[in-house]
């Protein structure tokens, strides 16, 4: 089922809530994926739904399946994930799939991870609470020459 | 870490995964235009980084990866995307068999026997050449390669050392012409295929009803010719039949890699 553009052409543009039209789609459908631009659409399409939901994109939020295909990559293109050193770099605070990978990264051994943004757009501080939590090395232990030093995070 | 300077990271990272500043999500063009283009990956960035490292992105990208970055081996955000299938078709997968287990037709193999069918291939592997130094384990695209390298790890496991090799091959077959890999990912890349004594050919049959062997066997030849050439491949009892020409060509035995309740049966 589809249509080109939810926004103008579906039931959300006369007004159904999500949660409805997950019902709905429900009685058609064995797994519902949904891209929404809203962060958290997901999770509250999946509170209310009695089908698998997977979510393809949440706005500025998530976007799973993207981690797992990028996981895979690193895997295949260098046999291995534990230990791996990686640079994020951009728009960190929109970027939904740099958000997921860091996330499923986080539940790999040795992983040492550095943020390139301007300030504007850096790493919400939600996930980097989590990498903290979860031991993520090299996160915020060393320290940069010059420009580096003056812009790394305080929090 | 956080920094605003990519080019101090460059020289110790293993990923440089690059994102695009999405100016749909900025509701000011000023802001937008503040932080664009700021971090762009060109040849330049590329000399700084490790040689082995990759540059990943989920694209679509606009300007923060320059062009002539695609023709470097490093570049794996094409490899990236192409793998989105795969791992998708996964997913959705075990979604089903969760919802409906009974739909499985049949299980030919469970991870635990694939893992002890996996390791009595390494140690034959490893017993008929004494060691794995003069051997090469060849992948034929597309899922040929796949295959190998579960053994492949295994072999790592056993020897310490890793044993490598693919050989996409001069010709694709007729439905792997849209796989077909760049020049970089070809044998330049596995120079060990020239030297190695011994080569281990890997497909899948399962999924092709046929193997790409005997057309690699000639590019293979173009290289050097091998002491000896074994074939691993994945078979399932139906496709027995689909098996055989390939020891037209063997020099030594093959090595089927067959169903625990199977008996003993050569190609």
């Amino acid at each position: 089922m589809g249509t080109d553009n939810a926004r103008e052409f579906s039931s959300a543009a006369k007004g159904e809530t999500l949660e409805d039209t997950i019902r709905i789609v429900g009685g058609y459908a064995d797994v519902i994926v949904i891209r929404h631009n809203e962060e958290g659409a997901a999770k509250r399409a999946a509170a209310v739904s009695f089908r698998a939901i997977i979510n393809a994109g949440d706005g500025p939020g998530q976007h799973p399946t993207q981690a797992l295909l990028d996981i895979y990559t690193i895997k295949d293109e260098l046999n291995r994930v534990d230990g791996i050193k990686v640079a994020m770099v951009g728009d960190l605070a929109n970027g939904r799939t740099v958000r997921s990978l860091t996330y499923l990264l986080s539940k790999f051994k040795d992983i040492k991870i550095w943020f390139v943004a301007p300030p504007a757009v850096a790493m919400r501080n939600d996930l980097k609470a989590h990498l903290d939590e979860h031991h993520i090395r090299g996160w915020r232990l060393k320290t940069w020459s010059r420009s580096s030093r003056k812009s790394t995070s305080s929090t | 870490m956080e920094t605003e300077d990519l080019e101090s990271v460059l020289p110790e990272v293993d990923v440089v995964y690059m994102t695009r500043i999405q100016k749909e999500r900025f509701a000011d063009p000023d802001a937008y235009n503040a932080v664009k283009g700021i971090y762009r990956i060109d040849a330049s960035s590329l000399a700084l980084m490790r040689k082995y490292a990759i540059v990943m992105h989920p694209l679509p990208r606009v300007d923060e990866i320059a062009p002539e970055v695609d023709q470097d081996p490093r570049a794996a955000y094409f490899r990236q995307a192409r793998n989105g299938l795969p791992v998708r078709m996964a997913l959705l997968d075990r979604l089903r068999h969760e919802r409906h287990p009974g739909r499985l037709k049949a299980t030919v193999m469970d991870a635990d026997q694939i893992r002890r069918s996996l390791s009595r291939i390494a140690h034959e592997i490893v017993e008929r050449n004494r060691g794995t130094e003069d051997v090469v384990l060849i992948g034929i695209v597309a899922k040929g390669d796949q295959h190998r390298r579960p053994p492949g790890r295994k072999l790592m496991e056993l020897e310490g050392s890793p044993v490598a090799g693919r050989l996409p091959g001069r010709q694709p077959a007729p439905d792997d012409r849209h796989l077909r890999e760049p020049a970089h990912r070809s044998t330049s890349r596995v120079p060990e295929i020239r030297t190695a004594r011994s080569s281990v050919l890997v497909d899948d049959v399962i999924h092709h009803g046929r193997t790409g062997a005997p057309r690699r066997w000639h590019a293979l030849m173009d290289c050097r010719t091998p002491r000896r050439l074994a074939v691993l491949v994945r078979r399932s009892r139906d496709l027995r039949s689909v098996c055989r020409p390939m020891c037209t060509f063997g020099p030594e035995p093959v090595w089927p890699l067959r169903r625990p309740d199977q008996r003993a049966r050569s190609c």
